[in-house]
């Protein structure tokens, strides 16, 4: 007997499909074609120049980009990590019953509902040499005096304003990071503790062998949603440095704009965004198999 | 008849310039029935939305706002205007200042009406100045002497909280002011056209007037102390923010610039401010520069009669005297100046350094802006050479070398 094809449900997948292919599909391919064009966006006639691998090669040239390359990597793995850490113990702080509890969880989280470029404009004025408040209470407390140095410019004085731009990024997103783990936390089986405790496990015994082990998922999603986070930093630069001092604290998101819209030179910033894009891929591609794996 | 509207407008920035134009709307729609929709953003985002929809030919934007310095950049989106213009009343054309015609004209295509245009004029503290007895700086070594003098602590406390004035080295104002300052160097007889690039249009980053300015430059933060420690932190107008919070004794800034100075709600220096003409350099070249904007039709547009119509009436006599009496900008059109409410000082300043003096008649002695497709992209290693000499990496002449020789090997790669 012959099987006749439905097309029912075919039909209602259209709009979502032409949705996508027009959203999605459509400018990805054209930002790859774009990618080996020498197009700049003054000289509408260069949109036809096929260069080849030229902008892909022109990265591994480009002293700036591997500057902001090296700059994204310092700003992830000092962002994630200090985020994870604290995040960690202001959330195991936050799982105890106490007085004031819920009043201090909403207060921990008013950062993240911050737009990061007011973040940045805050956190500016109070880097600001010499009235930021910075500045101001570390001289109070003698520390300058103690390290035998006059100030420091948070925002100008290099490798320092790196640690500068990364603090706000930490500021920002570690509530993020405590309301995470305490949602994990708050979310756990109460046996295994209640057999640890009749087995008189330590505090660091159960911490070690029963939180961890059970906090394990949430960790990982919170890794790589930070990791993917940082790697993407833009917002809180362009306030704080626009890139400055000279071009030293770029990341690959602000420096790649600048070549874009400063530079105009639209078919390299595709070309760079594309490369940038492999180091995000592993990343997201172990976060969508994590979400799929734990939807399952 | 062909379709007017609606006509959508692309402007940067909040006040002074979107108000212009949103002064303006509620009698251009009521007179032609053509509604205006206004779209206003800083100038990074703005400059962004209108290359994404040139690029791609959406034609959203049926005007553009369009400073002259950047024009260049998007010439061959925008339509040329002057078939249009040509055609227009003569007493609206003489009403112009044609200087600002020139400054909106390139390659012979007039891109953008005149819209407002701007130079450069020296915002200073009069209580302080007079306080202390000092004359206004005619010269660069002038101007060096009294920024040392009103370098000092003002509230008694044993530091520093005044100091002479402010530049910003991050961004891409950090150009614009480090730019003002080549050109006060410049020696016109040299034979280039401008501080920055030759008659090829290649960039001159190192020639000697521009290692002077920057030299100048870190003279007065390294030795005399009278630019604020934090300079190698200013981004965008952090210098005018100091200026108005009472921390700098002088500012030099454009005209729009007052706006904010006699504004209560954000200056501290509403009474205490005064403007005079920039300090002029060892070659009778002022600090500063001048340029303008105008407002352009992209080739894209859809409504380029109603565009055009909105453009004639806001760059007209009447929608140009509304921006005198809504801001006192620096206005393209000379009948401007006669109402009550255009600032007189301002205006005169601005108008000199741009124009030269009718009474006496001097000409002007401050250039324009730089119009080369190059200059985006020696940005990078500009800002990154005023870093380096400011922070003592290395002297203003080898920062400058560096950033020449970088700039050639880039434009060279393109």
């Amino acid at each position: 007997m012959r099987k006749s094809i439905n097309l029912t449900p075919f039909f209602y997948l259209l709009p979502a499909l032409v949705v996508i292919f027009g959203l999605r599909v459509y400018p990805l391919i054209y930002a790859i074609d774009l990618s080996f064009r020498g197009f700049r966006l003054g000289s509408p006639a260069t949109m036809y120049d096929f260069v080849g691998l030229k902008n892909y090669m022109a990265a591994f040239d480009d002293w700036r980009l591997m500057l902001a390359l090296k700059n994204t990597i310092f700003y992830t793995i000092v962002a994630v990590a200090v985020n994870l850490v604290v995040g960690l113990t202001i959330a195991l702080a936050l799982n105890r019953d106490f007085r004031g509890r819920g009043i201090l969880t909403t207060l921990f989280y008013i950062p993240v509902t911050l737009s990061p470029v007011v973040a940045g404009y805050i956190w500016k004025f109070m880097y600001m040499t010499p009235f930021g408040i910075v500045t101001y209470i570390l001289k109070s407390i003698g520390l300058f005096g103690f390290l035998g140095i006059e100030t420091i410019h948070w925002l100008s004085d290099y490798p320092v304003v790196l640690f500068s731009i990364v603090i706000v990024e930490i500021w920002q997103m570690t509530p993020y990071v405590v309301l995470i783990l305490l949602a994990a936390l708050q979310s756990m089986p109460q046996d295994p503790f209640d057999a640890a405790k009749i087995d008189g496990a330590s505090r660091w015994q159960v911490f070690r062998y029963i939180t961890l082990p059970l906090l394990r998922p949430a960790i990982a999603i919170v890794l790589l949603l930070r990791i993917v986070g940082v790697l993407r930093i833009f917002e809180q630069i362009m306030a704080l440095t626009a890139g400055g001092p000279g071009v030293l604290t770029h990341s690959l998101s602000t420096y790649i704009y600048r070549i874009g819209f400063g530079q105009l030179e639209v078919s390299k910033a595709t070309a760079y965004g594309f490369l940038t894009l492999l180091i995000d891929l592993p990343f997201i591609l172990t976060f969508t198999r994590l979400v799929f794996k734990s939807t399952r | 008849m062909p379709e007017l509207g609606p006509v959508t407008v692309s402007i940067a920035a909040g006040r002074p310039d979107s108000g212009v134009i949103a002064v303006n709307i509620p009698e251009f729609e009521a007179q032609t029935g053509i509604e205006v929709r206004l779209e206003e953003g800083p100038w990074e985002s703005v400059q962004e939305k209108i290359s994404m929809d040139l690029m791609a030919g959406v034609g959203r934007y049926d005007v553009i706002w369009l400073p002259t310095s950047w024009a260049v950049n998007w010439e061959e989106y925008l339509v040329d205007l002057k078939p249009r213009y040509d055609k227009l009343p003569e007493a609206y054309k003489e009403d112009y200042f044609p200087r600002t015609i020139e400054l909106n004209t390139f390659d012979g295509k007039l891109l953008g009406l005149p819209f407002k245009f701007w130079a450069l004029g020296l915002f200073y503290r009069k209580d302080v100045i007079e306080g202390l007895g000092l004359s206004l700086p005619k010269t660069m070594d002038d101007y060096a002497e009294v920024l040392k003098a009103v370098t000092m602590d003002v509230d008694g406390d044993g530091k520093i909280d005044q100091w002479g004035t402010a530049v910003t080295t991050s961004g891409f104002l950090c150009l614009d002011h480090y730019l003002q300052y080549c050109n006060a160097f410049f020696d016109p007889k040299s034979g280039q056209p401008h501080a920055w690039s030759d008659v090829e249009g290649k960039p001159t980053l190192d020639a000697d007037w521009n290692i002077e300015a920057l030299q100048w430059l870190v003279d007065r933060f390294v030795v005399d102390k009278s630019l604020p420690p934090q300079s190698l932190e200013l981004v965008g107008y952090d210098n005018l923010m100091l200026f108005l919070s009472r921390q700098l004794g002088f500012y030099p800034g454009y005209g729009c610039d007052y706006i904010q100075m006699a504004d209560p709600a954000v200056s501290q220096v509403v009474d205490y401010w005064d403007v005079a003409p920039t300090p002029v350099g060892p070659h009778g070249v002022q600090l500063g520069h001048s340029g303008g904007q105008g407002l352009g039709i992209p080739t894209t547009s859809k409504h380029q009669d109603g565009a055009w119509l909105l453009i004639k009436y806001v760059c007209g006599v009447e929608g140009v005297k509304n921006e005198m009496r809504y801001c006192t900008l620096e206005c393209p059109r000379k009948s401007a100046y006669e109402i009550p409410e255009a600032h007189p000082k301002v205006s005169k300043v601005m108008l000199t350094a741009m124009l030269g003096d009718p009474e006496t008649g001097t000409p002007a002695q401050m250039p324009s802006e730089v119009k080369t497709k190059a200059f985006a992209k020696v940005g990078d290693f500009l800002t990154l050479a005023v870093y380096e000499a400011f922070s003592q990496k290395k002297t203003a002449e080898k920062a400058l070398k560096d950033a020449q020789e970088a700039s050639l090997k880039e434009l060279e790669k393109t």
